[in-house]
This record gives structure tokens, C-alpha cells and sequence, in this order.
């Protein structure tokens, strides 16, 4: 069974290299995978600490720090995984360049791990997130069901745009550089720190449509409210992430024949 | 009947596109068709049959490790067909793939794992990497403070731990201690006895002898020459027409020597031939037998010591040269024979006259019949006594 040139074995191949590029990530520090999950605690801790002792965020409806802390790392998990996914796929063809010109395997491949990498981060924030409603004895169970579309979701939009920029970094290095900057500039430009009411309700629509934002609300709906996400949110992501992990696949494809006079 | 096929490349391209700061946005945004590339492969064409290993041999370049990487689907050619059948395993570069920080046992882990081994397989893979490698207790340490040889016995033991049909190896013989080298040899050829094939791709002409029977030169991204090993080795080292040049005018073999094409070892051999010398000078002549055979390689077997003097007035005179009961073990040999004076200007330097050699492509070709491993006596006499 074959789906969209990926068989069984390049499934096989996709654990394989997962299971690699975690531990690679790590290896040779002291708390090794450890880090895995430090890593982004600490993360948390930070912008946890700076919204809501230093720029107390003012929001409607979830006064106290608790209801707050979780509303926001419902919000920073996701844009983590999206960030630390797209970081990890845009260097992922360039920083495996030994296999690449060793191995015989679809480097396609290889921007989907990156993609993978960033779940990491999200299953560490939903493993505090949920304990914590608990504690605030306000857990609204069935509808995080859907946390697994969501991520699925989040997968092929990180994927497909991975795709897009793993190969142009190997003929054009500075995307890999400059992608952190821009993808600060995208976190303060959502409205993940803060609701979208803060900006004038003329261009709120038009916002609306950014995919980080979106994908951010596709968890927070559950999370927070127990309400699945808006049917309009789900059918426009879906179509966005198919086109942009097809398009990416096409690109892709189309440019790796050239990899080997670059790595 | 056909012989089975184990690798078949047909009618092989491939290029490079040549890319700079400016032709890369034009590379990712419209056709290539307008961009500068670099051929590396042209219309290469060959067969590996199965149960044998084939050599290519060219100088650095030539495209030989590109065309290595094609058969093994690491990259993808232009045109052409290639059809690999069975379980592959190849060794395209030394360059260990993966995290330096990897220890030998955890980079040997890795490979097998992208191979697709299960664990239990790779449980017993491993042991035999950790003891074919003789890394010892350095296979638990970091690939990074291993020194080159270390390495490439990490790469080698690992990419032929596992039975393959298919061996590429790309240069890795040349690399390690002659105590490993010998290993592989004898592992190699274990593979190849067992059904194995392969494609050994070196500027090494020896290590060809020693695994192929045929082999390629490759030139510029073409195949210059096809056929026996040998003949292969001696097209790379001296192209197609250049021989050793012979001082003309002085002597020369008025025809082919006259020897038995076999024998059987312990028989005494004979070589008679004609000489002519046509100017004064000190000629003299010098014999020297080779092993040369595929999957063995090549040695020298018997060499006369010294120069052997013919004449110093021209005229003609028969020469013999008698091996009493050779002592060479049965096997395919070659004779090179040639006329030499000394070199008026440096002293310890001769000038060739005339001969005949593999090398020039007119060597004398001896077989060595009989059973292998026999043994030969030297002619020796023990005396034993209780003390």
C-alpha cells in the first residue's frame, strides 16, 4: 500500500530516523533525554514567569494565576511544537547530510521527523496542563479526545511547510538562520500571549485566518472550554495542510535530485 | 545459458548542475535547462554477474565513487537504467554517517537499524562487529576519538556483518592496518564464495587483482576500458598505447621465447630464446615471474637476482634459463623478460632494451597446473635425534 510515493517501509524508516534524531539531539550532555522534557519546562517557566509577574496579562475571565497559567501554556505548547518543528525541518536535510549521501531512503522523509520532534514539547506541556485542572477542578474531559486530530493537524501543516523550507535551505543556508527570527516575530504577531480582542475588530477576520493562531486555538478550545474547535477552523486547516504538505511534497521532489551537487 | 545478473547498469548519465549564489533562486524557481552542468557519468554501461566481484578502476574524479553511489540509489542518474537484485549493502564513503558523539556500538546499532535488522538480529550482528573489529573496549568509547583506521574498521566490520548479495565498496581497502586488510580480503572473498556479488571501486590496481576478474577503467565519466582485471590494471596504469620505451638499436628478441605454456610444479623449468645484438654494448638479461591471478593478485614469485650477461659483440646468441624444480605453487603466472644494459650516465641504473611484460601487454603467460595446496618441499634434509 503506497500513500503519496511512502510505503510500509519507508514508515518503518520514519520511526527509525524519529527515534535517531531525539537521541542525536542529545547525546553526549549529561541528562541526555532528560533534556527533552527540561528543555521545554523551563521554556514555560519563563514566559510564565514574564506574563504574569512582570507583564501581568489582563484577561477576561481568568482572573487568578492559575486559570491564567493554563490558559497560557495551552497556547505556548502548541506554538513550541509548531516552532521547534519547523526549526528542526528547515536544518533537517543540511544537518543529515551524511545520510543523505549514504543511505538510500526518501529524504523526504526527513522534514517530517523534524515536524515530529516538535510534538515533543506538546505532550510535555499537556502532561502539566492536565494536573493542573485538575487541581483547579475544572478538567472538562471528553473533548480533549480531539487533541489527537489536532496534533495530526498541526503534523501535516509543519510537515508540508518543513518541506518547503528543508530544501530551499540547501541551496539558499540563511533560511535555516533567519526562521528563528521570523517565527518570533509570528509569535508576537498571533494572538497566543494575548486574546484577539486587542486588535480593532475592523481587521480581527483577517487575522483570523493565520494558521498559527488557528492550529493554537484548535487546542485551546478543548483544553480550556472542553468545546471542540470551530467546524470553519478544522475544514480551513485541513485544506490549508494537505495543499501546503502536497505542494511541499511537489517542490521537494522536484528539488532533491539537485541536493547532491549542494551537501 | 545466461549468466545470472546480480547488478546490471544500462546506458548511465548523470550530472551535476553547477550552482552559484545567483543560479541557486534560478534552480529553485524555474527550469534547469539554462543552468551550467557538470557530467559526470556518460552512457555507462555494465554487468556485475552474480558470484563475482568487478572492479573499477579510474583516477580521482573520473567519477568513479558518483557512479558507485547511482548503483546503490543514493543518488539518481539522468538516464538510464540500473536494476539491482537482492539485499544491498554499500560503503560509499569513510565518513562515519551519523552523531560523532555515537559510540562504535551505538553507530553500529544505528546502521543495522536503517537496514531494517530486528533486534534479536542485531544483538548477534553486533557481536560480530565488536569482534571482527577488534575495537575491544574502544567500541563503547565516542566514534569522535577514534583515529582514521579505527574508523574504518568500525565502517567496514559493520557494512559486511550481514549477508548481502550485493557488496559496494568505495576505496575502503586501501584504509587499516595490513593485519585488518588481510581480514577483509578473506571475509570479502567468503561473501563472494558464498554467492555474494559486488563492485569494488579503487585507484588501487592491486586490490582489483586480488577480488576481480573483470574490470573497468572509467575516464572522465566514461568507460575506457572493459575486460580481464589484469588487463584492466594495466590500462589504467599505462593507457592504451604507452609502453615502457625501449634504447632502440642495440638488441632485440628475434622472436617470442619458447617455454612450456604448463607445468606442473617440481618439474624443471625451461625457457629458450633468440637474441640479437646489433651495436657494441653490455647486454644483459633479466627474468622475473609473477603471480598474477584473479582473486588471488598479484606478487612477485621468482626474480633473478642479478643481470645476467648475453654479449657485447653484436651478433646472435641463444639464451636458457633454467629453473630446477620450480617452487611455485600451482596458479596463474606471468614471465617478464628483458633485455637491459647499463646506463652510461647513472651507474646503478639499467636501460631496457627489449622484453616482454604483462605490462606492456605482451607478457609470457605461464600456468601452473596441479593440485592447490599440495605444498611444495624445498629441498631441504631434517635430522632428527633423541638427545
Amino acid at each position: 500500500m503506497t500513500f503519496a510515493g511512502f510505503d510500509r517501509r519507508d514508515l518503518a524508516m520514519l520511526k527509525n530516523l524519529f527515534k535517531m534524531a531525539l537521541g542525536d539531539r542529545f547525546l553526549g550532555s549529561r541528562l541526555g533525554l532528560i533534556w527533552a522534557v527540561l528543555s521545554p519546562l523551563m521554556l514555560m517557566g519563563i514566559f510564565v514567569f514574564v506574563f504574569s509577574f512582570v507583564f501581568p496579562g489582563r484577561l477576561q475571565g481568568r482572573e487568578g494565576t492559575l486559570p491564567f497559567v493554563i490558559w497560557l501554556i495551552s497556547g505556548y505548547g502548541p506554538w513550541l511544537a509548531l516552532s521547534e518543528g519547523l526549526n528542526s525541518a528547515t536544518s533537517s536535510v543540511v544537518g543529515s547530510a551524511g545520510v543523505v549521501k549514504n543511505v538510500a531512503f526518501k529524504s523526504e522523509l526527513l522534514p517530517i521527523v523534524g515536524a515530529m520532534l516538535g510534538v515533543v514539547p506538546l505532550l510535555v506541556s499537556f502532561a502539566i496542563l492536565i494536573p493542573m485542572q485538575v487541581l483547579e477542578g475544572n478538567f472538562h474531559g471528553w473533548a480533549i479526545l480531539s487533541l489527537p486530530f489536532s496534533v495530526m493537524l498541526l503534523l501535516v501543516f509543519v510537515s508540508g511547510v518543513g518541506l518547503f523550507l528543508s530544501a530551499l535551505n540547501v541551496f539558499v543556508r540563511d533560511t535555516a538562520l533567519v526562521l528563528p527570527n521570523i517565527l518570533m516575530l509570528f509569535l508576537f504577531a498571533s494572538p497566543i500571549f494575548y486574546p484577539l480582542s486587542v486588535y480593532p475588530a475592523a481587521i480581527r477576520p483577517i487575522l483570523q485566518l493565520n494558521p498559527f493562531y488557528i492550529l493554537a486555538e484548535c487546542f485551546r478550545a478543548p483544553i480550556l472550554n472542553g468545546q471542540l474547535p470551530p467546524l470553519w477552523m478544522i475544514v480551513y486547516m485541513v485544506i490549508l495542510s494537505g495543499l501546503l504538505f502536497w505542494g511541499g511534497l511537489v517542490w521537494f521532489r522536484r528539488l532533491k535530485t539537485f541536493f547532491d551537487t549542494r551537501l | 545459458m545466461p549468466q545470472a545478473v546480480a547488478v546490471t547498469c544500462q546506458g548511465v548519465s548523470k550530472s551535476f548542475v553547477l550552482i552559484d549564489g545567483g543560479s541557486s533562486w534560478r534552480l529553485l524557481f524555474a527550469s534547469r535547462k539554462d543552468l551550467p552542468v557538470f557530467d559526470a557519468l556518460q552512457n555507462i554501461s555494465f554487468d556485475v554477474p552474480k558470484g563475482q566481484f568487478v572492479g573499477i578502476l579510474g583516477r580521482n574524479g573520473a567519477g568513479k565513487s558518483t557512479l558507485l553511489r547511482v548503483v546503490g540509489g543514493v543518488y539518481s542518474s539522468d538516464q538510464g537504467v540500473v536494476k539491482v537484485s537482492g539485499a544491498l549493502s554499500g560503503l560509499y564513503e569513510l565518513g562515519l554517517v551519523g552523531h560523532p558523539e555515537l559510540t562504535g556500538r551505538q553507530y553500529a546499532e544505528r546502521l543495522l537499524t536503517v537496514h531494517g535488522f530486528s533486534a534479536a538480529e542485531r544483538e548477534i550482528m553486533i557481536a560480530d562487529i565488536h569482534d571482527f573489529s577488534e575495537l575491544d573496549d574502544r567500541f563503547d568509547d565516542p566514534v569522535l576519538t577514534y583515529s582514521a583506521g579505527m574508523g574504518a574498521r568500525l565502517f567496514f566490520s559493520t557494512a559486511t556483518a550481514g549477508h548481502y548479495d550485493v557488496y559496494l565498496l568505495d576505496e575502503i581497502l586501501s584504509v587499516g592496518d595490513t593485519h585488518f586488510q588481510s581480514k577483509c580480503w578473506r571475509r570479502l572473498r567468503d561473501r563472494v564464495a558464498n554467492g555474494a556479488s559486488g563492485i569494488l571501486v579503487t585507484h588501487d590496481w592491486a586490490a582489483i587483482t586480488k577480488l576481480c576478474e573483470s574490470a573497468y577503467v572509467l575516464e572522465k565519466g566514461t568507460v575506457i576500458y572493459s575486460g580481464p582485471a589484469e588487463k584492466a590494471a594495466r590500462h589504467y596504469l599505462y593507457g592504451e598505447n604507452a609502453m615502457e620505451e625501449y634504447h632502440e638499436g642495440v638488441a632485440h628478441f628475434i622472436d617470442t621465447p619458447d617455454f612450456p605454456a604448463q607445468i606442473v610444479p617440481g618439474d624443471d623449468f625451461l625457457l629458450k630464446g633468440k637474441v640479437e645484438i646489433t651495436s657494441c654494448s653490455d647486454v644483459g638479461v633479466v627474468m622475473v615471474l609473477e603471480r598474477l591471478q584473479p582473486g588471488f593478485g598479484w606478487e612477485t614469485a621468482l626474480m633473478s637476482r642479478g643481470v645476467t650477461p648475453v654479449g657485447t659483440q653484436p651478433g646472435r646468441y641463444e639464451v636458457e634459463v633454467v629453473i630446477p624444480k620450480l617452487p611455485v605453487e600451482p596458479g596463474q603466472y606471468q614471465i617478464s623478460l628483458h633485455l637491459v644494459m647499463p646506463d652510461p650516465e647513472i651507474a646503478s641504473r639499467r636501460i631496457a632494451l627489449d622484453g616482454y611484460s604483462w605490462l606492456n601487454g605482451n607478457g609470457l603467460p605461464l600456468e601452473v597446473t596441479g593440485e592447490p595446496g599440495q605444498g611444495l618441499s624445498l629441498v631441504t634434509s631434517w635430522n632428527v635425534e633423541r638427545a
